[in-house]
Order: C-alpha cells, then structure tokens, then sequence
C-alpha cells in the first residue's frame, strides 16, 4: 500500500526479492543438469548429457537396498504418525486454554529440539533395547519427529471445520463414531493427505538420526548419500539428489492440488 | 443388569455428569496414545540423555568439568554460537525483504516467492547442502566461471572453511527466519499504514515508524527460531566447514562414533540444550524481548501473554516461543504454501 505511486521503490524492493528467490531456486537447479550428465567426475557445466548416473544409481546393489530401506522405514512412519496425530488433533480442538497449548506444546516440541540432541537420546535409548541397526527402531524414531509435522497440519485443518455440520448430524441421531465417518473425515480429508505426505518426507529425508542408529544392513538412503559424500565425491549422488528433488516437488504438487479442489468443491 | 444401566445411561438419569464424563473421556482417549508414545519414545530418551551425563554409574559432575579443563569445547562451543549467530543475522537480512514483498505484492508474485521459500524447506538438507559443494567446490560454479572470465589464475577457497558455512548455512536456514517474519506481518493491521499516510508521513517513514516496529515480535520470533535450529545443525557445518569450524553437534557425533564417550556426549548435548535456551532467557530478560513476543502469541488466536508469568517462568516461556515459531513455518508451509490459491492468513 505504502508503495503504491512510487515505482521506484516498488521496482527495489522486486529486485531484492528476486534476487533473494533466485539465491533460493538456483542451487536446486544446478543438480538437475549434473544429474542428466555421463561425467564420472563432479564439476559445472558437465561435458556430456545422458541418463549414465541414474543408470548407475538403479543398477546398483548398495543404493537400491538403501533406497528400499527409507521406503520400508517411511511407510509405517507416515502410517502410524498419521494415525497418532490425527488423534490427538481432534482431542487438542476439544481442549482450551493451557492444557490446549500445552499439549500442543508437547507434541510439535521434537519439531525445534536440535536433531542431534534427539539424535544422541534414541542412540541411548535404542542401545539399551537392542535396537540399533533394526528397521524397527528406526520406525520408532522417526514416527517421533514425524508427529509434529501431522499435529500442526491437522490441527489447522481442523480449525477450518464447520463445528455445525457436527452437531447437526448428531442431531439428527447420527453416533459419535458415524458422524465422524460420514461428516468430519471427508471434511478433513485434504489434510490428512497433506499431513501424511509430510509424515513421509519427514522420515524419508532424515539423516541424523539414522546416522546414529541405522546399522550397516539398515542404512537408509539419506546416511548412504552422507557416506558418499564424505568418502568421495562419486556423481551418483547427484542423480539421488535429483530423484529427491523432483520426489519432494511432486508430493508437494499433489498435496496442493488435493487442497485446491476440495476448496473449489466446498465453495 | 447391564442392560437396565446401559438404558438408565440413556434415558437421562444423569445426563449431565454422563456427557461431561463422555466428553472428558473422548479427549484424553484421543490424545492418550499420542502423549503415551512421546513419553515412552521421547521424553524418556531425552530424560536418559541427562541420567548418563551425570551418573556413571554413581552421581558424578566429571562430564560437566572435563568441558572446562580442556579449552577445546569452550572455543566448539563459541563455534557453534558464532556460526549461528552469523548465518541467523544473514537469513533475517535476507529474508525481511521477501517476507515483506509477499505480505504487498499481487497473487502472481506472492506464489512464486512463497514457493521459492517452502519448496527448499521441503528437500533434505543434505541435498541443499550438497548443491552447495558443487557450487564452492574447487571446480564448482563460481570457480569455473571466474576462471573462464579470466578474473582470478587459481581457484578460490570458497569451501572448507567458515566462509563456506556461513554461506550455505544461511541458505538453509532462510525458509526459518522468512516465515514467522511473513506471518507476523500478515497479521499488521493495514489501516495503520493508510492512517499515516493520511496524516502526510512519506512512505519511508510509515514504514519506519509504523509497520517495522510492528513487525518486530515476527523478526525476533525468526531470529529465535532459526538461531536454535542453526546451533543444533550438523550436516551443513560438517561438509562445508574445516578444521576450525568445529561445532557442538559434530564434538557430540566425534564422542559417540570415535571415543564411545557417552557420559561426555551427553554433558554435551545437556550444555547445547541449555546454551540455546539459556541464551534467549537472557534477551527475554535484559532486552525486554517479552513484550514483543506478547504479539507474536496475538497474532495467533491465543491470549497475550501474563507479563507475571513471563518473569517468572523464563524458561517455560523461551520454550513457548521457540515452539511457536516452529509451528508457524510448518504451518505457513503447509496450509499456505505456494499452492494455496487464496493465503488463507490474510486478515
């Protein structure tokens, strides 16, 4: 508003935050063309284009186990923090006051507590259940820092539910339990999409937690990029990187679209 | 006899009581399986972590004051705070105009910072870190280029040092300061500004004097937020830093992995914990940081915080505020994200 009529600065304050949103988008960009090149050493422009490093990433033994890993790991994840944080989201829209915010508080706490300290607590805590190395305990960990992302997702979806539609239905003698499957769960389906996919990527993406308690047979793909990186620069990691990438944006791109028609359809 | 209670239950004998109970008991089931897992999976881990840095087995305060006989950890620890502070103060820098422009601009250009703001927030670190590599790396970007120009004979160190950290540091920790920042300044009220204006301020000095002040409680909730996140990072520092650049988390990595110190990994991780917090006690406390964080709480449907409260519990309060802020960049993420057709925060 207080631009308006002054060009100029208008025309500043774009080029700032253009600048700033190509600082953000580029380095993403720059893997794509690596990724899409047959150079076995890393280095900007790559010389010759192909599909060489995703050929050797899908042909090879040790990242397509690591691969399946995250997959094996991620899929209870996103299950069982879905179900656990959809829960408490309904029961959390029930509470006022401090119990409210201190519920809340408790379950997206995992969210901003530094990963390594977390890190460092499951290494404790799995060791003493014998569970390092084990898909198991990796499950375990990750449905922890995976809750927060489902909590705040559903807990805004759920803000947005016409409490009426509810109490109508319960009116006109519908259960608990029915109106929950007939009026509130097709309401909040587009959040518990959108919650969900975040449950995934939170654990398909985690690495620290993993580097700690993730043993040679259950390394993760995250942790196989990590010791990649560190021992040598093999290009590879560029290709894993762009199937992430366009993994993260496609999910992203189906959460979206999911929020939008139903908008559309509850207009 | 089950089945004249159940009918009793029904017909209303006590319908009251029996609601409230429903109704109570609804909420702790929903929310008991959840609270039940944090406590078994996290708060118990969290408590073990503080259990082994101090007892081992008997109680002992050795992990605390090895931290001080060997000078290592004190100069680690200043690492850790000076690399965070620095990439933290860039993020915010960089970050007020694009939180700013999103809260002015039309549709178009709205969507298309927010999506360069939370796409990044949604691809593992260690993938925008590894770009970094390519890009500071010895035959990286910037290097191949500038020697192409012809503007430099031998490739610059760009990487392996603190330079390198603080660059790639700040780019993943942007999406952190931006978002508070932009949910802070959704939620000024615009009228202010077209009343100064009407009042003949220039549109500099409404800016300065009205809408910088009230976005304030947004840029300290960023700064909050991002400088925990960037105290407790391990990737970013660990692949761009050298020697020198040592942080807490990789001294915490280096006692479990090398020495298989746990007590001291513990006192560690228990002294970055503390560290962080204690360090935004100390701004709630002297800067008076509290009123401005009241407004942040404001804007999100909750009541302004009791000012007895706040000195008080400090420490439940920087907790609070940290959280907070972690929530509203999920939120802001997620709900209004670059493909919400409509950003569902404006007021």
């Amino acid at each position: 508003m207080a631009l308006q009529g002054l060009p100029l600065r208008l025309w500043t304050l774009r080029a700032v935050c253009a600048l700033v949103a190509i600082y953000l988008i580029v380095p993403l960009g720059i893997i794509l063309p690596i990724a899409f090149s047959n150079d076995t050493i890393l280095r900007f422009p790559p010389q010759s284009m192909g599909l060489g490093l995703f050929q050797s990433y899908f042909s090879s033994g040790p990242w397509m186990r690591a691969t399946l890993n995250s997959l094996r790991v991620a899929a209870p994840v996103m299950l069982l923090a879905t179900v656990l944080g959809t829960l408490a989201a309904i029961g959390i829209a029930r509470l006022k006051g401090t119990a409210r915010q201190s519920a809340y508080g408790l379950f997206i706490s995992p969210l901003i507590l530094p990963a390594i300290i977390n890190a460092v607590a499951m290494y404790f805590f799995m060791a003493k259940l014998k569970l390092i190395g084990t898909i198991s305990g990796l499950i375990l960990a990750h449905t922890v820092l995976a809750v927060p992302f489902v909590v705040i997702v559903m807990t805004t979806t759920l803000q947005g539910v016409d409490r009426d539609l509810e109490q109508a239905s319960n009116s006109l003698g519908a259960g608990r339990l029915r109106t929950f499957v007939h009026i509130t769960l097709p309401l909040i389906r587009p959040g518990l999409f959108t919650a969900a996919i975040f449950a995934f990527i939170a654990s398909f993406d985690e690495l620290i937690t993993a580097l700690f308690i993730s043993g040679a047979r259950s390394t993760t793909l995250p942790k196989q990029m990590w010791d990649g990186i560190r021992d040598q620069m093999d290009p590879t990691i560029a290709a894993v990187s762009a199937v992430l990438i366009i993994l993260a944006v496609v999910l992203m791109t189906m959460a979206g679209v999911v929020r939008q028609r139903s908008e559309k359809a509850h207009r | 006899m089950d089945y004249l209670h159940d009918i009793s239950g029904r017909t209303g004998l006590r319908p009251r009581l029996s609601t409230a109970l429903h109704k109570h008991w609804g909420v702790t089931l929903m929310i008991a399986p959840l609270a039940l897992y944090l406590v078994v999976f996290y708060l118990a881990p969290l408590a073990g972590v503080l259990m082994q840095s101090l007892f081992d087995p008997e109680f002992t305060l050795e992990h605390y004051t090895a931290l001080w006989t060997h000078s290592v950890y004190l100069r680690v620890l200043l690492n850790t705070l000076d690399i965070s502070f620095w990439a933290t103060a860039a993020s915010i820098l960089l970050g007020y105009p694009v939180a700013y422009g999103m809260t002015f601009f039309g549709p178009v250009w709205r969507t298309m910072l927010m999506a360069a703001v939370t796409i990044p927030f949604w691809i593992s670190v260690l993938v925008r870190t590894y770009s970094w590599m390519i890009i500071l790396g010895r035959f990286g970007v910037i290097n191949n280029f500038l020697q192409w120009a012809g503007l430099t004979d031998a490739p610059l160190e760009l990487m392996y040092n603190r330079c390198g950290v603080y660059i790639s540091l700040a780019y993943v920790l942007l999406p952190f300061a931006v978002l508070p920042m932009h949910s802070v300044m959704l939620g000024i009220d615009r009228t202010l500004l077209r009343a100064a204006d009407s009042l003949g301020s220039s549109p500099w000095q409404s800016f300065r004097r009205v809408f910088l002040p009230l976005s304030l409680p947004g840029v300290a909730a960023g700064f909050l937020l991002t400088f925990i996140v960037g105290a407790g990072t391990f990737v970013t520092p660990t692949l761009m830093g050298g020697p020198k650049d040592t942080v807490i988390a990789m001294s915490i990595d280096s006692q479990l992995e090398i020495v298989n110190d746990w007590g001291f990994a513990g006192a560690l991780s228990v002294i970055l914990l503390f560290t962080v917090m204690g360090l935004f006690a100390l701004c709630l406390r002297f800067m008076g940081l509290e009123s401005l964080f009241g407004g942040t709480s404001e804007a999100h449907g909750t009541p302004r915080n009791k000012r007895l409260d706040t000195r008080k519990n400090i420490v439940i309060q920087v907790i609070a505020h940290g959280i907070r802020a972690g929530g509203i960049v999920v939120k802001m993420s997620a709900c209004s994200g670059p493909y919400a057709r409509n950003a569902a925060w404006k007021r």
